[in-house]
C-alpha cells in the first residue's frame, strides 16, 4: 500500500511538471532558508557549551548604582581583588577562580614581530576550569612559571613555522614595558563559539608587577579590567551565591564616613558562562556579544518562510482537488476508509517534503559559503556527525509534511463519493475562502518584511548622517606612545607644520568610543557644595580637543594653553552635566566651584551636547579636564583634499614615534558606522527574506491564478462571445486577487508598525516611522501580485473563445 | 439479497419538500440481472447510490443480505464495499497515474491481500478479459471501451456478490457496449448479481428484469413508451 502511495505521488509529480516544479522549488527554497537560519541559531545557542564545566562557571561582573538605585554603569570586568576575595570568602563554594587581563602587546620572535590583540594574561588554574585542549605541555603547570606563555596552534605556526615552539623564548612589549616569555604549552585554536577568542595566554605574574606587587594589586578597586570567572560546585544554583554578595561587598568595601552600605553603590553581578553570548551586553565586554532578541527574530523569520512555503503547497493541492476528488470517491467506493486516505495524502506531502529537502540541502551547500562570508562565521551542514542537525531535518520534513499535507488530507478525504463520481462536482467555491486566507497570510508576511527592511535602513541612514553636534569628518585617530606623550608640544608643532593637518589633540577617549571612566564629583549649587550622586564621565584631553572636533562652546571659554591653572583646576562640562547638576543655564555654571576626583577647581566653559557614543546611547553628562596622564589616543584633523599624502606623512612619523609597531589608525566617522553593523546586517537580512517571501508568495499566486483562470475558461469564452473586451476580462479576473493583497496590506501595516516601534526603542535617537516605507512596501507587493496575475488573465482573455466553448 | 421497503429520498428546501424517490418497494434476489430505466431526473442514480451505501434514504428500510443498512457502521460499509459490491461507472474513473495492472490491483491493496496472491489474481483477471498485453499501459493510452473493460475488471477482482453499474455503456459506441454487456451476462451466469442503469432498450435486454422509474416512483409501464406517446 505504501508503495502504491509513493508510486502515485511520484507519478503525479512526473505528470504535472509545472505544478510540481512550483511546489517542490517553493518548498525547497523555504526549507533551505529555514535550514540556514536554524544552523545559525544552533551555532549561536552553542556558545561556550563545549566546556565540560560550562554549567558550573559564572562570570563576576561589576555594576555601579546612582543614589536612586539605578544602574549607572555595568562592566563585564571587575577589579583584580574581587576574584581572590570571593575565592577566599566562599571557600568550598567557589572552587576555582580565573581572571583574564587583555593587552595588545608587540610580540617578537627572531625577525618576526606582530601586534597581537587577542593576548591575555590569565591565572594558572585556567585549564582546570575551561576545557581548552592542550596539545603539548602540562596544563597544570604551564602558567605557574612567571614567564610562562601558552599559544594556539595557529600562532605556533605563525611565529615558529616548522620549529618546535616548546621552551622557545619570546619577547614582548606591553605598554612600554619589555617582557620575556617562554613557551610552555600549545593548545588547539579556541572554538569559534566562544564568547571571547584568544591566541595567547600568559602567566599573570607580569600584571602583578604592573600593579606594583601583589599587595598593591589587592588594594586596587578602581581598575576594572579583569574578566573574572568562578567555578561553582556541581548542581549549585549560582543565585545562592549571588544572594550572599551584598554582605560580601559591605564587609570588604566598608568606607569610612559613608552611611550608605557599599553594596548600594557597587555590586558584583554573576552571569552564567553560557548566558554571556546572548544575554550580556554590558558597558564593557571582551568581545561584542549577540542578542537573544536577534535569535528570536531569526527563528520567527525561519518559521514564517517555512509557513509561506507550506501555504503554497496547500494552495496548489486544493487547486488540483477536482481531479483528486474523483480519486477519493473511487478509492472510497473500492473500500478505502477515511483514515487510509488521510494517511495517503499526508504520505504524499511527506514524499514531496523529502524531495524538497534534498533540493534544499543542495541549496544550503551552495549558499553556505556566501552566508558564512556575510555573517563572518564558519557554519557547517554536517548531518551524519551532528545529530541535532539530522533530527532538525527530520523535524522540518515532518513539520512540512504534516502542515502542508493536513489541509488536502482532511479536506479531500471528506468528499462524498456519490457527488464526485457523477462528474457534476465543482471544487471552485469550497476552497475559495480558505485559499483567500492563505494568500492573505503570505502577502501579509511579505509586506511586513519589506516594510521592516525599509524602516531598518531608514534608521541606519539616519544614524549615519545625523548631525552629532561636532565634526566627525576626516578625523584620524592614532595610538600614542611614551615618546609622544612625554614630548607632546614639540610633536604637535611638527605635525601641524604639515599642510594636510589642520589640528591635533591627545585625549583619553575620542568620539565613537565609549564613556566608561568616571570619578566622584561635587558641585556648588545654591551657594553650597553638594555631592553629585550620578555619574559624570570624564574625558582627559589636551588643549585643542574642543577645536579639533569643532564642538560648540555655549558659555565660557576653551582651555587656554597660556594659563597654567587650566591644567590643574579648570573644567569644561557639557550641557547635559550642567542640567543634571541643577544649574539653571550654561552661563549660570561658569565659575562655579566643581570638584572631580582629587581635583578641585571651577567650571570655565560649557559645550553644547553632542553624541560622543553611538546613537544607541543617549547623551551622558561629561566633564573635560586636562591631565598629565591617561592619554591613549591622538586625534588628527586632516584636510580632506590631502588625505592620502597626510596619511603617508603620518606613517613616516609614526615609524619613529612608535618604533616596532605597525602603523594603525582609524577614522572617527568609520568607527561610528562600524557600530551600526548589527543594524546593517539585520536590514540586509530583512531584505533578503523579504525578497524570498515575495518570490514564494508570487509563485503560489501564479499557480492559483492559473488554476482559477482555467476553471473560468468557459465563462471567459462566453463573455467574449457576448462582446466583452480583453481589458474588461483581465480586470474581472484580477479584481479578486487584488482585493486579497489589499487586505494583506491592511493587516501587515499595523503589525509591522508595532514591531518596528519596538525595535526603534533600542535607540536613544530614533526616526519617526516613515509612512513612505509602508506605502512603498504595499505598492511593491501589489505590483508584483498584479504582474503575476495578469500574466494568466491576459493569456486567458486573448485566447480564442471557440477553443474553450467547443470542448463541451 | 436486497429488500427495499417504502424508501423515500427528499430534499427539504425552505417550506418545500422535493421528493427524489418516493415509496420505493423492491426485492432483488441473488443472481438476478436487473436493469433500472427511466428518463433523466427520475431518480435512477439516487436509487443506485442508496443501493451502494453511498447515500442514505430519508425514510424507509433497506436490508442488504438480511441486515438493515441504516444500522451499519462506516467501517462495516467499507467492509461491504471491499468484499461484496463492485462499482462500474459511466466515466470509467480509472486512476490516470496508475497502469492497467495497478488499477485492477488497487482494491486488493485495501483488502490487504498478500503480494503473491495479488499477482495471481490480477494475472487471472487480465487473462480472462484478454488484456494481458495492455497491462502496462496507462488509461490515457486506451480507447473508451478498453478503459471500461478495465473498469469492470477492477470491479470484479474482489469477487463481489453484487455489481452496480451506472450507465456503464453511456460513453461507448454500440460494438464496445455489446462487449461490456456480454461480459456482464457471463458474470451473471457465474452467479453475480448485477444492477445496471441504462437508457438503451438494447442494453436492458441483456438483463432478466427491468424496473421502470418515473418521477421517483416505480411504474409498471415502460416510461419511454409513455414519454413517446405524450
Amino acid at each position: 500500500m505504501l508503495k502504491n502511495y509513493i508510486k502515485i505521488a511520484l507519478r503525479n509529480i512526473r505528470k504535472n511538471p509545472g505544478y510540481s516544479f512550483i511546489n517542490i522549488s517553493g518548498l525547497a527554497l523555504g526549507m533551505g532558508v529555514c535550514i540556514l537560519i536554524l544552523l545559525y541559531v544552533q551555532f549561536e545557542l552553542s556558545y561556550d557549551k563545549y566546556h565540560d564545566n560550562s554549567d558550573r562557571i559564572v562570570r563576576a561582573t561589576r555594576a555601579w548604582f546612582n543614589q536612586d538605585g539605578e544602574t549607572s554603569l555595568h562592566l563585564g570586568h571587575a577589579a583584580p581583588p574581587f576574584g581572590p576575595m570571593l575565592e577566599n570568602d566562599f571557600e568550598g563554594t567557589v572552587e576555582e577562580m580565573v581572571r583574564f587581563f587583555q593587552v595588545n602587546p608587540l610580540l617578537r620572535y627572531e625577525d618576526k614581530s606582530f601586534v597581537e590583540d587577542r593576548f591575555f594574561f590569565a591565572d594558572p588554574e585556567v585549564f582546570d576550569m575551561f576545557s581548552w585542549k592542550m596539545i603539548e605541555g602540562d596544563p597544570a603547570t604551564a602558567l605557574t612559571y612567571p614567564d610562562g606563555i601558552v599559544l594556539t596552534e595557529s600562532m605556533a605556526e605563525k611565529y615558529f613555522g616548522d620549529e618546535d615552539p616548546m621552551g622557545k623564548a619570546f619577547e614582548g612589549e606591553v605598554q612600554g614595558v619589555d617582557l620575556q616569555f617562554q613557551v610552555r604549552g600549545i593548545i588547539e585554536d579556541v572554538p569559534e563559539n566562544s564568547h571571547f577568542q584568544f591566541d595567547f595566554l600568559a602567566s599573570m605574574e607580569p600584571v602583578v608587577q604592573f600593579y606594583g606587587g601583589q599587595a598593591a594589586m589587592m588594594q586596587n578597586y578602581g581598575s576594572n579590567n579583569f574578566a573574572t570567572y568562578l567555578l561553582l560546585p556541581e548542581g549549585y544554583d549560582y543565585q545562592r551565591l549571588q544572594d550572599q554578595i551584598p554582605a560580601f561587598m559591605d564587609r570588604n568595601l566598608a568606607q569610612e564616613g559613608h552611611d550608605r552600605p557599599a553594596s548600594e553603590g557597587t555590586m558584583l553581578i554573576l552571569q552564567p558562562l553560557t548566558d554571556i553570548h546572548l544575554h550580556s551586553n554590558l558597558d564593557s565586554e571582551i568581545e561584542a556579544n549577540s542578542r537573544i532578541e536577534y535569535i528570536y527574530i531569526y527563528t520567527a523569520i525561519a518559521l514564517f518562510i517555512l509557513i509561506i512555503a507550506c501555504i503554497n503547497f496547500m494552495n496548489l493541492s486544493t487547486a488540483r482537488s477536482v481531479k483528486r476528488a474523483v480519486e477519493v470517491g473511487l478509492r472510497k467506493v473500492i473500500g478505502a476508509d477515511r483514515t487510509s486516505l488521510i494517511k495517503q495524502f499526508i504520505g504524499e506531502s511527506m514524499v514531496m517534503a523529502l524531495l524538497s529537502l534534498f533540493l534544499a540541502i543542495l541549496l544550503v551547500e551552495l549558499i553556505l559559503p556566501f552566508a558564512n562570508d556575510f555573517i563572518d562565521k564558519d557554519l557547517n551542514l554536517n548531518l551524519f556527525q551532528n545529530y541535532t542537525q539530522l533530527i532538525g531535518m527530520i523535524g522540518i520534513v515532518g513539520f512540512v509534511g504534516l502542515v502542508a499535507g493536513s489541509y488536502p488530507a482532511f479536506f479531500l478525504s471528506g468528499f462524498e463519493p456519490a457527488s464526485v463520481l457523477k462528474g457534476t462536482f465543482k471544487a471552485g467555491k469550497v476552497h475559495e475562502r480558505f485559499r483567500s486566507v492563505l494568500v492573505i497570510t503570505q502577502f501579509t508576511i511579505s509586506i511586513a518584511l519589506i516594510a521592516s527592511m525599509l524602516v531598518v535602513f531608514t534608521q541606519l541612514n539616519f544614524m549615519k548622517n545625523k548631525d552629532l553636534g561636532f565634526d566627525k569628518e576626516n578625523v584620524a585617530v592614532l595610538p600614542v606612545s611614551e615618546q609622544i606623550t612625554s614630548n607632546y608640544e614639540n610633536i604637535r608643532q611638527r605635525l601641524l607644520s604639515h599642510p594636510g593637518i589642520l589640528n591635533v589633540s591627545v585625549a583619553s577617549r575620542v568620539p565613537s568610543g565609549r564613556l566608561l571612566d568616571s570619578q566622584g564629583a561635587s558641585a556648588e549649587v545654591d551657594g553650597e557644595l553638594r555631592e553629585i550622586d550620578f555619574r559624570i564621565a570624564d574625558i582627559h584631553v589636551a588643549h585643542d580637543y574642543i577645536q579639533t572636533f569643532n564642538m560648540n562652546l555655549v558659555a565660557g571659554r576653551d582651555f587656554d594653553i597660556n594659563l597654567a591653572s587650566d591644567s590643574t583646576e579648570s573644567f569644561i562640562l557639557n550641557e547635559s552635566a550642567v542640567r543634571t547638576i541643577g544649574w539653571t543655564s550654561p552661563e549660570d555654571a561658569i565659575d562655579k566651584e566643581f570638584h572631580y576626583g582629587n581635583r578641585r577647581g571651577r567650571v570655565i566653559g560649557v559645550v553644547q551636547d553632542f553624541n560622543f557614543e553611538s546613537l544607541h546611547q543617549s547623551i551622558a553628562p561629561i566633564v573635560f579636564l586636562i591631565p598629565d596622564d591617561r592619554i591613549n589616543s591622538i586625534a588628527i584633523k586632516i584636510r580632506d583634499s590631502e588625505r592620502e599624502a597626510t596619511l603617508e606623512f603620518l606613517e613616516e612619523q609614526w615609524a619613529t614615534l612608535r618604533p616596532g609597531y605597525p602603523f594603525s589608525y582609524y577614522f572617527v566617522q568609520e568607527n561610528f558606522d562600524e557600530q551600526y553593523r548589527a543594524e546593517e546586517r539585520l536590514g540586509t537580512l530583512f531584505g533578503f527574506f523579504a525578497v524570498l517571501a515575495i518570490i514564494i508568495a508570487a509563485l503560489g499566486l501564479y499557480g492559483m491564478a492559473s488554476f482559477t483562470t482555467q476553471q473560468r475558461v468557459k465563462e471567459i469564452g462566453i463573455r467574449k462571445v457576448l462582446g466583452a473586451s480583453v481589458s474588461q476580462i483581465v480586470l474581472r479576473l484580477s479584481t479578486k486577487f487584488t482585493a486579497l493583497v489589499l487586505i494583506a496590506i491592511i493587516i501587515a501595516i499595523p503589525v509591522a508598525w508595532f514591531a518596528m516601534k519596538q525595535w526603534l526603542a533600542n535607540f536613544a535617537y530614533q526616526i519617526d516611522i516613515p509612512v513612505w516605507a509602508f506605502t512603498l512596501a504595499a505598492i511593491t507587493a501589489l505590483l508584483i501580485a498584479l504582474v503575476t496575475i495578469s500574466w494568466q488573465s491576459i493569456k486567458a482573455a486573448v485566447a480564442n473563445p471557440i477553443e474553450s466553448l467547443r470542448s463541451e | 439479497m436486497i429488500q427495499l421497503r417504502n424508501i423515500d429520498k427528499y430534499i427539504d428546501k425552505r417550506f418545500q419538500r422535493t421528493f427524489i424517490l418516493k415509496g420505493i418497494d423492491l426485492n432483488i434476489e441473488e443472481g438476478e440481472f436487473v436493469t433500472i430505466m427511466g428518463p433523466s431526473g427520475a431518480g435512477k442514480s439516487t436509487l443506485m447510490n442508496i443501493l451502494g451505501f453511498l447515500d442514505d434514504p430519508s425514510e424507509g428500510e433497506y436490508k442488504f443480505l438480511g441486515e438493515p443498512v441504516h444500522n451499519l457502521s462506516e467501517k462495516k460499509k467499507s467492509e461491504y464495499h471491499k468484499s461484496h459490491i463492485g462499482f462500474v461507472f459511466q466515466a470509467y474513473h480509472l486512476l490516470d497515474e496508475l497502469t492497467v495492472y495497478e488499477n485492477i490491483e488497487m482494491p486488493l491493496l485495501y483488502r490487504k491481500v498478500s503480494g503473491k496472491q495479488r499477482k495471481a489474481m490480477v494475472a487471472d483477471i487480465l487473462d480472462r478479459f484478454n488484456i494481458v498485453a495492455k497491462k502496462d499501459l496507462f488509461p490515457s493510452q486506451l480507447s473508451g471501451g478498453q478503459q471500461q473493460v478495465v473498469g469492470v475488471a477492477r470491479a470484479i477482482i474482489g469477487n463481489p456478490k453484487l455489481i452496480l453499474a451506472d450507465e456503464p455503456t453511456g460513453n461507448l459506441h454500440s460494438e464496445q457496449s455489446e462487449q461490456i454487456m456480454e461480459m456482464f451476462k457471463k458474470l451473471n451466469d457465474e452467479g453475480v448479481t448485477i444492477i445496471q442503469v441504462t437508457h438503451s432498450e438494447k442494453m436492458a435486454a441483456y438483463g432478466n428484469r427491468i424496473i421502470n422509474l418515473k418521477d421517483g416512483a416505480l411504474v409498471k409501464e415502460n416510461p419511454y413508451e409513455e414519454a413517446a406517446e405524450s
